[in-house]
């Protein structure tokens, strides 16, 4: 990587870090999903109520199949592992989308682009710092996410299990194939939508044909119609990632001056 | 070995839309070239295409001997752009804009310094260096982009209308600081512009655009040339026959070139036997602006043909 490209990388962080159009929502979000949900889960468990909606038919499921010592035991069990999972495939694509949008889009929107563009940078090297760029702050929001969220299942867990839960395989596979899939997604996707979106907001209302399906997913996970193991999860990381090739592949080439002024 | 060289350069947007039409033409090293068109003209077109973010539908541009489709980067190191649609980053301070794109062409901490210093103390920014660009006026805009254009010492400088916007004074120190560039350091510039008046003062060469045409290309003096003319008649009048009147500007003022005193005194005698009536008479030298509506006006239909006799 030349240096010209490290400190664009390095331009682009710093400009996330001081809007808060950007910052904000890349903080609460995660927060909500890994802090206060798993937190009102917790303390729900304690009452057997997952305060959570659409786990019964789960909880019917398992509570047939698996034996637990009690009902927490299984409310907690069943909302770590088939509940928020998803929520880490969610937490990448908002961020890689919000960094993205602000990035590709929001550089044009700016007219910040074409002064990229007369910089002795080549339009690949551009391409490829842009990317870099955004994959590291979106998947560092996602490995700080996770990390606190292992941090409050295990404290919970401790109280109702008596031992560390978290993470599982299923849980690492998540983290570390699944989401970097899904970040690079996310990111193409934004480079896809910047040859035809003028703004950032335009930007984020395409993002949302992308954050839909996995909404979608996550409905599904909790009624009980997804049940992801790690088969399927690793199958499923590999075939985003192949996806993430080949959609790369025409994004580099959308990625043009003639399409982007 | 030719500053910039444009041969037949041809670029359409859309099908069957010429935004440039097969333009051709040379600027010599330490030029100010003034490639002045109405808005939609292709100057920008131009520009993008010079700087090799564009590539032409047909034809070849070489800046320095160097081919702009193929070696971009080099390009870009030679070059210095300044346009309308490359703005500074508004989240930054005017010093970390330039430090970011110093940084980006490569150059050292303490170059970047110097120059950044230099540039912000000539243009008038020292004072607003630790602001954000998005604080600054209109005016400061255009200049920290000035600045942008010319931290990395740029041998050809493109300047997209950079006195716009401005105030007279800046306006001066803007033009004044280009000249210099140019005088002391042999800056070649490409200036693109509306304001014919700081064009005038600074120009050594013109090129006057129209619809993606070259109408006119050369020093003033050459353009008088063409135009087979130095001097015009200004009347005031009424009922002037149509054949002397190529161009009326508002209320019944003409302007009909004319090349000399006996020319001037034939015209006259030609005007009065067909029955105008001319109340005030005057010679008067070319300016740019007059050369620059003789071409422009040249190609508007009906004046077309009369223009040719000329
Ligand atoms: N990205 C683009 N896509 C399609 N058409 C374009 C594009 N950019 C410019 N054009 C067209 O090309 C022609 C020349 O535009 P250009 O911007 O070069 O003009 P200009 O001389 O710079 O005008 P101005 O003085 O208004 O800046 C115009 O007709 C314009 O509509
Ligand atoms: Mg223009």
């Amino acid at each position: 990587m030349k240096s010209a490209q490290k400190v664009m990388i390095y331009k682009d962080v710093k400009e996330v870090l001081g809007s808060s159009q950007l910052f904000l929502p890349m903080l609460i979000v995660p927060l909500v999903f890994v802090l206060i949900l798993p937190i009102a889960l917790l303390i729900g468990a304690q009452f057997g109520n997952s305060g959570i909606n659409g786990m019964d038919q789960l909880i019917k499921i398992f509570a047939a199949t698996t034996s637990f010592d009690n009902d927490a035991q299984l409310l907690v069990y069943i909302g770590v592992n088939y509940l928020f999972p998803s929520f880490f495939l969610l937490i990448p694509i908002m961020a890689a989308s919000i960094l993205g949008a602000s990035s590709f889009v929001g550089e044009k929107e700016r007219k910040t682009l074409e002064s990229l563009l007369y910089t002795p940078m080549s339009i690949r090297e551009l391409f490829s710092a842009k990317v870099v760029g955004t994959f590291v702050p979106a998947y560092a929001v996602t490995l700080f996410s996770f990390i606190i969220f292992g941090i409050v299942v295990n404290i919970g867990g401790w109280f109702y299990f008596g031992k560390l839960i978290f993470p599982t395989l299923k849980w690492l596979i998540i983290i570390l194939w699944l989401s970097p899939a899904v970040t690079l997604l996310g990111i193409i996707f934004m480079v896809l939508v910047s040859a035809k979106a003028a703004t950032f907001q335009e930007a984020q209302q395409m993002s949302a044909f992308i954050v839909l399906p996995i909404i979608l997913l996550v409905v599904g996970q909790s009624t009980g119609l997804f049940l992801l193991n790690e088969i399927i999860l690793l199958t499923l990381g590999a075939m985003i990632l192949i996806a993430d090739y080949f959609l790369m592949g025409i994004a580099t080439k959308k990625f043009s001056p003639e399409k982007l002024i | 070995m030719h500053a910039i060289e444009v041969c037949n350069l041809k670029k359409s947007y859309t099908q069957g839309e010429n935004a440039l039409d097969s333009i051709s033409f040379h600027i010599p090293q330490g030029a100010i070239f003034g490639f002045l068109g109405p808005n939609g003209s292709g100057k920008t077109t131009t520009v993008r295409i010079l700087n090799g973010i564009l590539s032409p539908t047909q034809g070849s541009a070489l800046v320095y001997g160097q081919k702009v489709t193929a070696n971009s980067q080099e390009i870009h190191r030679l070059c210095g752009v300044m346009t309308e649609t490359a703005a500074s980053y508004e989240n930054l301070t005017g010093w970390e804009n330039l430090d970011f794109f110093g940084q980006m062409h490569g150059l050292s901490k303490t170059e970047i310094k110097n120059q950044s210093e230099q540039l912000l103390y000539s243009l008038d920014l020292y004072e607003s260096k630790d602001k954000k660009v998005k604080a600054y006026s209109t005016g400061m805009k255009k200049r920290i982009s000035l600045a942008r254009a010319l931290l990395h010492r740029p041998k050809i400088l493109f300047l997209d209308e950079p006195t716009s916007g401005l105030d007279p004074e800046s306006a001066q120190n803007v033009t004044q600081m280009v000249q210099k560039l140019a005088i002391e350091h042999g800056v070649t510039v490409f200036l693109c512009t509306h304001q014919l008046k700081y064009a005038e003062d600074i120009c050594t060469l013109y090129g006057f655009i129209h619809k993606g045409n070259m109408l006119g290309f050369g020093t003033f003096q050459q353009l008088l040339q063409e135009k087979n003319s130095t001097i015009y008649l200004e009347l005031r009048g009424d009922s002037i026959p149509p054949s002397f009147t190529p161009y009326q500007n508002a209320n019944k003022i003409y302007k009909i070139p004319i090349t000399g005193d006996t020319d001037a005194s034939q015209i006259l005698q030609g005007i009065l036997k067909q029955g105008g009536q001319v109340y005030e008479a005057k010679q008067i030298h070319w300016g740019l602006e007059d050369l620059y509506f003789a071409y422009q006006r040249g190609v508007s239909h009906e004046i077309s043909t009369k223009s040719n006799d000329l």
